[in-house]
C-alpha cells in the first residue's frame, strides 16, 4: 500500500532532490492556474484564495523536507509531500488549464488530497502504517478517491455535456454518461463517508490510547489531520459531483480545509522543537560533562539541566532489591514520581525518577542516555564499589558488635558464675572462723587464714581478668570512670590531658576504652614505653583519640599485629586510624572515630 | 545494730545474714532488688543498708543508685555497698555528697566476720569506710611525677589509713603511735601533698580520695 515502501532504497537516495523539486514544481504550477482563472478554483474568485493555497501548500512541502531531510524519515516526509502535491492537483481540473493532458490527470486526481493526507497522518512519524486496520483504510481511501472517484468517472465524463465549453478535452473519455457519471460520484461520495469516519475514529483513539511520549509527539498531527478529514466530509455531503469553479466546495469549508492543512504541517514543525529543546539541552550535558565530572553527581546536574530539582538517579545492582544512589546507598522511591529507564543495548543501565510528564518524549530518554554515557557507567560502577564498601562495613561492624557482645555476656558469667562461687566460698570460710574463734585452736585459725588469702588471691585474679574482659565501669560510668579504672589498674604512669565525660554511642565507647586499653597497656609494655597520655575529645561528630607512649623503644612484628587489629576494630566503625612512631621514641596513635551512630 | 541485706544471690544474702546473726547483730529485712531496698528502709529505719550493686531490672549499677537516694534521704541511716568491683569510681560516686555513713567494702570481706562488724560500727557511728585493697591499689599507682612516693614508708601507711575513712584515733590505736605523733605525720602528709591541713574528717578523706585517684 505504501508506494514508497515499494520502491528499492538505492534508486531512492538521488531521488529526493528530483522529488522535491517536482513538487514544489507542481504546486507554483497549480498556483499559476489558480491564479489565471481564479473563477474556477475552490477558493474562489481572491487573493486570499492563492495565499491559503499556497500556504497550505508550503506547509505541508516543508513539514515533508523537514521530515526527510531534518528528522532522517524520508518515507514519512515523501507522504506529506505526496499530499502537498495532491493539493496541487485538486485544481487541475479547473477548465482554464487548457491543456488536455493536465485536466484529465486532474480528472483523475482532483479527490485524492484527502487520502494522501489520511497516509501520511497515520503513518507518522515512522512512514509506516502499524496495523491492518490502518492498512485498509488507507487502501480503501486510495481506491475511492483515485479510482472510483477519479479514474472511472472520466471515464464516462464529457466536459461538453456537463456545460463545461471551456474545457479542454477529457483524454480518457470512453463513453459519455453522465448517468455512469452521477452513479460513480454517488457511490464514491459514500465510500468516503465510510472510510473518513474510520478514518476519525481510529486517530480520536489513538490520541486517547496513546501513552504520554508518542501522544505528545503525534496527538497535534492526528488532530489536525483529523480537523482536515473532517472538513471533507462535511464538504462532500454537501458538495455536487462535477468540475472546479461549480461550487463544489462552499468557499468557507475550502478555506477552513487549507487552514487545517496549514496546521497540519505546524504540527509536525512542533515535534522538532521539542527535539530541538532536548538537542539544545544535551548540547549542553555534553559539554559540562567533557569540562569536568560532575561534582554533585549526574543527579544535580541532569535535575539542573531538565528543569526537575527534584530529579533523582537510580542505579539497580546485581543481587540487590532495592536502587541505589550515586553513592552507593540505598534509596526509597518516592510516591507520584515517574521512571524513566536508560537503556543501551536493551540493557537498563540507570533509571530516572522525575515528576511525571518530564520525559514524555523516548527521543530525550534516549538523547540523555547518550551524552551522559561515560558519565553514568562511571557514576554506576562507583555506585556499585561503594555499596560493596557499605555492606562490607556493615558486616564489619556487625562481626565487632557481636564480638563486644561476647565480652560483655562473658563478664557477667564470670560476675554470676564463677565469681559468685568464690565469694560462697569466702562466706563459708567466714562462718567458719566465727564458728571455731571460741574454740581458739591458733593452728586452725592459720589455717583459715592460710586459705583465706589463697582465696583473695584467686577472687582478685578472677576480678581482673573479667575486668580485662569488659569493665562493667565503663557501660554503667562511660569512657572517663573506664580510663580512670585502667590508670588505677597500669604499671606505666598514664597522664590524661582531657577526656570526653558526656556519655557516647556504647560501640564508640567500648572501641575508644579498648583502644586505649590496649596501647597504654601491652602496647606500651611491649615497645618498653615508660609513661602514657590520653586525650580524648569530641571534635564535632567525632570522638578524637590521642593515645601517645613515650620511651618506646622497641618495635617489632608482634606490635605491627597489635596495630592491624586496632585498625580492624576502629574502621568496623567507619572510623579511621593514625599511628607513627617518631625518632624520640615517642609512638602515638591517633583514632577518629564518628559519633552519628 | 539493726540491718537490711540487699542482693539478688540469694546464697550470699542468706550467708551474710547467717554471718552477721551469728555475730550478734539484728538482721531485720532481706531483699533481692532495690525497690524493695527502698520500701524496707522506709518501713524498718534500719542502722544500715548493706547492698549489692548489681541488682535486677538492668544489673548496672541500681543498687549504687539507690545507695546514693538512702544517704540523700535517710541521714540517720548508714549504707554499706558489699561489691565485686575493685572500683574507686563506684566508691566516690558513693561518698562524694554524704560521706558520712557510707561504705564500700568488697564482697570478699564476708570471710572476716570482724572486718565486716567494724565497718558496720564505724558507719553506724558517722565514719566512711573504704576497702583496704581499694586504697592500697590508689596509693601505689604509678604517676609521674610521684609525690606519694616521695612520702616515708609510716606517712603511706597513715595516708592509707585517713584513705579508709579512719579517724586520727584509730589511726594512733591501728599503728601503735601517740596521738600526737599521728597528729604531726598528717600535717606532714597534706603539707607534702599539697592539700589544706583540715579539721573535718570528712572532707580530709574526700581530698585525699580525689589526690589519689586523679593526680
Amino acid at each position: 500500500m505504501t508506494l514508497v515502501a515499494f520502491v528499492p532504497r538505492r534508486l531512492l537516495r538521488p531521488l529526493p532532490a528530483v522529488f522535491w523539486a517536482a513538487v514544489v514544481g507542481f504546486g507554483l504550477l497549480s498556483l499559476a492556474i489558480a491564479v489565471q482563472f481564479p473563477g474556477a478554483t475552490n477558493g474562489g474568485r481572491s487573493v486570499e484564495a492563492a495565499a491559503a493555497k499556497l500556504l497550505a501548500g508550503s506547509a505541508l512541502i516543508g513539514a515533508g523536507l523537514y521530515l526527510s531531510v531534518g528528522m532522517r524519515r524520508p518515507a514519512s516526509g515523501v507522504l506529506f509531500g505526496l499530499a502537498a502535491l495532491a493539493w496541487s492537483v485538486e485544481e487541475w481540473n479547473n477548465p482554464g488549464i487548457g491543456v488536455g493532458v493536465a485536466f484529465t490527470l486532474g480528472l483523475v486526481g482532483h479527490a485524492v488530497a484527502p487520502a494522501v493526507v489520511t497516509h501520511a497522518v497515520l503513518a507518522y512519524p515512522f512512514g509506516r502504517l502499524a496495523s491492518q486496520l490502518e492498512r485498509l483504510i488507507v487502501g480503501v481511501a486510495y481506491v475511492d478517491t483515485l479510482l472510483v472517484l477519479g479514474l472511472l468517472p472520466a471515464l464516462f465524463f464529457a466536459p461538453a455535456t456537463h456545460s463545461c465549453h471551456l474545457c479542454p478535452p477529457n483524454l480518457l473519455l470512453a463513453v459519455d454518461n453522465s448517468q455512469s457519471y452521477d452513479s460513480l460520484n454517488r457511490l464514491g461520495g459514500w465510500l468516503l463517508v465510510g472510510w473518513t469516519a474510520a478514518f476519525l475514529a481510529l486517530a480520536l483513539r489513538r490520541v486517547l490510547r496513546a501513552s504520554g511520549p508518542s501522544r505528545r509527539l503525534a496527538a497535534p498531527v492526528l488532530l489536525a489531520g483529523s480537523a482536515y478529514i473532517l472538513l471533507v466530509l462535511v464538504a462532500a455531503r454537501g458538495a455536487a459531483p462535477g468540475v472546479n469553479g461549480a461550487g463544489s466546495v462552499a468557499p468557507g469549508l475550502w478555506f477552513a480545509q487549507a487552514a487545517a492543512l496549514g496546521v497540519l504541517g505546524l504540527a509536525v514543525a512542533w515535534s522538532r522543537l521539542l527535539r530541538h529543546r532536548t538537542r539544545a539541552l544535551m548540547a549542553g550535558l555534553v559539554v559540562e560533562l567533557g569540562r569536568s565530572p560532575p561534582s554533585g553527581g549526574l543527579q544535580e546536574m541532569l535535575g539542573r539541566i531538565l528543569g526537575d530539582p527534584a530529579l533523582r538517579v537510580a542505579y539497580a545492582l546485581e543481587g540487590r532489591q532495592k536502587l541505589v544512589d550515586a553513592n552507593g546507598k540505598a534509596m526509597e522511591v518516592a510516591e507520584g514520581l515517574a521512571q524513566t529507564p536508560l537503556t543501551r543495548e536493551g540493557r537498563t543501565i540507570a533509571l530516572l525518577l522525575h515528576r511525571p510528564g518530564l520525559l514524555d518524549d523516548p527521543a530525550v530518554a534516549e538523547e540523555v542516555a547518550a551524552a551522559t554515557r561515560l558519565a553514568l557507567d562511571n557514576e554506576r560502577l562507583h555506585a556499585e564499589v561503594l555499596a560493596r564498601i557499605d555492606d562490607l562495613r556493615a558486616s564489619r561492624s556487625r562481626i565487632v558488635a557481636a564480638g563486644e557482645a561476647e565480652r560483655r555476656r562473658l563478664e557477667r558469667d564470670l560476675h554470676d558464675g564463677a565469681q559468685q562461687r568464690l565469694l560462697g566460698l569466702s562466706l563459708a570460710l567466714g562462718l567458719t572462723r566465727a564458728q571455731v574463734t571460741e574454740i581458739a585452736d591458733s593452728t586452725i585459725l592459720t589455717l583459715i587464714d592460710d586459705a583465706e588469702e589463697r582465696l583473695r588471691g584467686a577472687i582478685d585474679e578472677l576480678r581482673e581478668v573479667a575486668h580485662g574482659i569488659y569493665p562493667a565501669v565503663l557501660s554503667s560510668d562511660g569512657l572517663g570512670a573506664a580510663v580512670d579504672s585502667l590508670r588505677e589498674r597500669a604499671s606505666i604512669p598514664i597522664s590524661v590531658t582531657s577526656l570526653a565525660e558526656d556519655r557516647l554511642p556504647g560501640s564508640v565507647e567500648s572501641a575508644a576504652y579498648f583502644l586505649i586499653a590496649e596501647v597504654t597497656g601491652p602496647i606500651a609494655v611491649r615497645a618498653g614505653a615508660t609513661s602514657a597520655a590520653v586525650d580524648a575529645r569530641r571534635v564535632g561528630d567525632s570522638l578524637v583519640i590521642t593515645v601517645r607512649a613515650d620511651g618506646a623503644q622497641r618495635a617489632d612484628t608482634e606490635l605491627d599485629g597489635r596495630f592491624v587489629d586496632l585498625e580492624d576494630r576502629i574502621g568496623a566503625l567507619g572510623g579511621q586510624l593514625h599511628i607513627e612512631h617518631d625518632e624520640a621514641a615517642r609512638l602515638t596513635v591517633r583514632a577518629e572515630i564518628p559519633c552519628a551512630s | 545494730m539493726r540491718v537490711v541485706i540487699a542482693d539478688d544471690a540469694m546464697l550470699l544474702r542468706e550467708g551474710t545474714a547467717r554471718l552477721l546473726e551469728v555475730a550478734g547483730l539484728d538482721v531485720v529485712g532481706k531483699v533481692d532488688d532495690a525497690q524493695k531496698l527502698l520500701r524496707i528502709v522506709a518501713s524498718e529505719h534500719p542502722d544500715v543498708a548493706i547492698v549489692d550493686i548489681r541488682m535486677p531490672p538492668t544489673f548496672t549499677d541500681e543498687g549504687l543508685v539507690a545507695a546514693e537516694s538512702i544517704r540523700a534521704s535517710y541521714p540517720d541511716v548508714g549504707v554499706l555497698v558489699l561489691s565485686q568491683y575493685l572500683e574507686s569510681r563506684y566508691a566516690m560516686r558513693l561518698l562524694r555528697e554524704n560521706p558520712e555513713r557510707s561504705g564500700y567494702l568488697l564482697k570478699e570481706r564476708v570471710s572476716d566476720v570482724a572486718v565486716l562488724v567494724d565497718a558496720l560500727k564505724r558507719i553506724a557511728e558517722g565514719e566512711c569506710v573504704l576497702d583496704p585493697t581499694i586504697v592500697a591499689k590508689l596509693v601505689r599507682r604509678p604517676r609521674d611525677p610521684d609525690p606519694v612516693a616521695e612520702l616515708t614508708e609510716r606517712e603511706r601507711e597513715v595516708l592509707a589509713l585517713i584513705a579508709e575513712g579512719r579517724s586520727n584515733r584509730a589511726i594512733s590505736d591501728l599503728l601503735v603511735l601517740s596521738p600526737k605523733t599521728v597528729e604531726t605525720h598528717i600535717g606532714q602528709i597534706l603539707s607534702k601533698l599539697g592539700l589544706d591541713e583540715t579539721a573535718d574528717y570528712h572532707r580530709r578523706v574526700l581530698a585525699v580520695l580525689a589526690y589519689l585517684r586523679h593526680t
